[in-house]
């Protein structure tokens, strides 16, 4: 995959603790989301293939802090349409919430496929609230259970049955782990938190686009 | 046949769910079978299995029997059989999830996948998604296969990126995996790969897969 032009702004609000980007061929980073850019934020940029008929692009997600870039994850966009290498206009977008949550997605302009990715703002191996104590942590986990909740307000009750359970349970137990002080559970139930409201995102995601399923075939 | 022995033989490690118990018999039981078309036909591997399977059969079910209840639904901090337990729910998760991205042991770190995969939890995808970039392929498989049984929807985009880097064992491990989740939830993409794959055997699974 490889960069071919810049395109997008975001709208305004607190900032990102490090600058988010894709690797490119060669093992290049191309920023895409500066540090220091306000949140929530959204941006995206424009690449193309590096071989003829390439299909498939997989897309690596990095995080850069200063000099140092460390993984965030990985996704495959597969389906983009046949052409010569720099032909294809594959559109990858990265969004970070006002909760750090990171939302990687990669679209296809010609045939119009999309693939996206949340991953969890812990996946970011050095979290920005590092040295700033329990309460910057335990803030973002109080924001995560009331989101937590008004999401699950609206997914079906009978066929998420198991998901909903698990969500109520997580709920449970990281108001305990708030009241215990105790960091290390505090970050754990906000991964579970984030990685939660990720399939959540995808359930509904899954709903939608069952329903408009006899169009996109069309 | 002693129980190390009938777990080798079945190609699982001794804590393996029922249900992984199940799926590793009927592929060797299809493959070995006197009459099987994979060319493997081989009357006494065959025995061997089957005397395997029902060495464990009666102990895997029982102790496996927890991790069904999380399946359907039931929570232990509803008032399970651990309501005395003194830890914190979450740690069971939690350790888990350290010992499969930090162990040395690729035994150890498929392990854990595998218990992830029977907890019930979809919060264990926090952890499994770590793994795909483990060098065994061995804890690959055990991942991808909780990922199916935890029935992951999140997990499409990263399992496409798995399989594009995976050898054949892998691949055929997320076709499963997709088989359980939905092909319908993003899958397709993987799917279209699976067709025009050099293996035989993926192509063959992903036709299947589209035909549903």
């Amino acid at each position: 995959m490889t960069r071919v032009e810049a395109h997008g702004t975001g709208p305004r609000g607190t900032t990102a603790s490090c600058s988010l980007g894709v690797e490119i061929d060669g093992g290049g980073f191309v920023r895409i989301i500066d540090e220091g850019a306000p949140l929530p934020a959204h941006e995206s940029r424009f690449f193309t293939t590096i071989s003829d008929f390439q299909t498939a692009v997989d897309v690596h997600v990095l995080c850069g802090r200063g000099r140092k870039v460390v993984s965030v994850g990985r996704f495959l966009l597969s389906g983009i349409r046949k052409g010569r290498k720099g032909m294809p206009r594959i559109e990858i977008g990265v969004d970070v919430d006002a909760d750090g949550i990171i939302k990687a997605s990669a679209r296809d302009c010609d045939t119009g496929v999309v693939m996206e990715s949340v991953f969890p703002h812990s996946s970011l191996s050095s979290g920005d609230e590092n040295g700033r104590g329990t309460s910057a942590v335990s803030s973002r986990v109080f924001a995560l259970i009331r989101r937590a909740r008004e999401e699950s307000a609206s997914m079906g009750k009978r066929t998420h049955a198991g998901l909903l359970a698990e969500i109520n349970e997580l709920i449970a137990q990281s108001y305990a782990a708030l009241a215990s002080k105790d960091e290390q559970r505090i970050t754990g139930c906000r991964t579970a938190l984030e990685t939660l409201l990720g399939e959540m995102h995808a359930v509904r995601k899954s709903a939608g686009s069952r329903a408009r399923r006899g169009d996109r075939h069309g | 046949m002693v129980k190390a022995e009938s777990y080798r033989v079945l190609g699982l490690s001794p804590g393996a769910t029922f249900e992984e118990l199940k799926h590793a018999y009927r592929m060797l039981a299809k493959e070995y079978h006197p009459d099987s078309r994979s060319g493997k036909g081989n009357a006494l591997a065959f025995l061997r299995v089957e005397q395997a399977y029902r060495s464990l059969v009666l102990e895997v079910k029982t102790h496996s029997h927890d991790a069904a209840d999380a399946h359907t639904g039931r929570y232990r901090a509803a008032g399970g059989p651990r309501q005395g337990h003194r830890e914190a729910p979450e740690a069971d998760i939690f350790n888990l999830g350290r010992t499969l991205l930090m162990s040395r042991d690729p035994a150890a770190r498929a392990s854990a996948a595998r218990r992830l995969g029977a907890s019930g939890k979809k919060s264990s995808y926090a952890f499994l998604r770590k793994a795909f970039s483990d060098r065994e392929e061995r804890v690959l498989i055990s991942a991808v296969r909780a990922v199916g049984y935890l029935q992951i929807r999140q997990s499409a985009g990263e399992l496409g990126s798995l399989f594009l880097k995976s050898g054949t064992p892998v691949k055929r491990e997320i076709l499963s995996a997709i088989h359980r989740i939905g092909i319908d939830f993003g899958f397709q993409g993987i799917v279209s790969l699976g067709l025009e794959d050099p293996d035989h055997g993926v192509r063959s699974q992903a036709a299947r897969l589209c035909r549903g």
